[in-house]
């Protein structure tokens, strides 16, 4: 009973950050900030809910799993180096290397 | 922005959501430590979920946009994660490995080798459908 419970959480709140990255999306200039953005932000729910030892599941699994992506990362920095924008494309890897670790790091000496 | 396209991206998110936790479930089984048992869970997860979107990318270029959405942020995002392997990065750099450094340097390559599983997914499928008969 309690896996149907965690794989339900993990469903919606799955589907939910999927949404909220695929909007997020949107936002790219010079770098795709908006995936940056949600990458970093998810990270950093990993690192409260790791902390606080409360819906680890639901909150690392389900809502920072959907909201993060690693696929979206691969497509845009694939597409920087077919255009050959290689400078953008070592940003874009250096920053999603970075980034989501520090707020993570941020989170759990935070809590 | 189409309340169906975001109704396909939630759906393909929750059903690759679950795909993902059953594939983390599953490598629990080979009682791997820490941070070793989510380097390959996100290994095979990242990898795979970055050349499901090369093909994706291809064959979904004249498909519509609840296809699209389904299959590609719904699907391959909810699939993958980054976060996850911010959770290896972070656990090294707290200490939770006395080897910390050699996590950020396979974390990097699973980076470098998605790109490289990305293109192998649009090569493919490319390849595949210049072979399809029309």
């Amino acid at each position: 009973m309690e896996i149907l419970i965690s794989v339900a959480a993990v469903a919606v709140l799955g589907g939910a950050g999927s949404v909220l990255r695929h909007i997020a999306g949107f936002w790219s200039g010079a770098l795709p900030w908006g995936i940056l953005a949600v990458n970093s932000i998810a990270s950093f729910i990993v690192g409260l809910a790791v902390s606080s030892g409360e819906y680890e599941i639901a909150l690392v699994v389900g809502l920072a799993g959907g909201l993060s992506t690693f696929s979206t990362f691969a497509a845009q920095s694939y597409e920087y180096l077919k255009n050959q924008q290689r400078l953008k494309a070592i940003a874009n890897l250096v920053l999603n290397l970075a980034l989501p670790a520090l707020s993570l790091l941020t989170a759990v000496i935070w809590l | 922005m189409a309340a169906k396209v975001l109704g396909a991206v939630f759906l393909g998110g929750a059903i690759g959501s679950i795909a993902r936790f059953l594939v983390t479930l599953g490598i629990s089984e080979l009682a791997l430590q820490d941070l070793s048992h989510e380097l390959v869970a996100t290994s095979i997860v990242n990898l795979a979920g970055a050349f499901w979107l090369g093909i994706v990318h291809v064959i979904g270029s004249s498909r519509s946009e609840i296809w699209k959405g389904f299959f590609g942020p719904g699907l391959a995002g909810g699939f993958t994660t980054m976060s996850g392997l911010a959770l290896i990065t972070a656990g090294a750099e707290l200490g939770l490995s006395s080897v910390g450094y050699l996590y950020w340097i396979a974390v990097a390559i699973q980076l470098v080798l998605g790109i490289f599983t990305y293109w192998l997914g649009t090569e493919l499928a490319s390849r595949r459908s210049k072979k399809a008969p029309n």
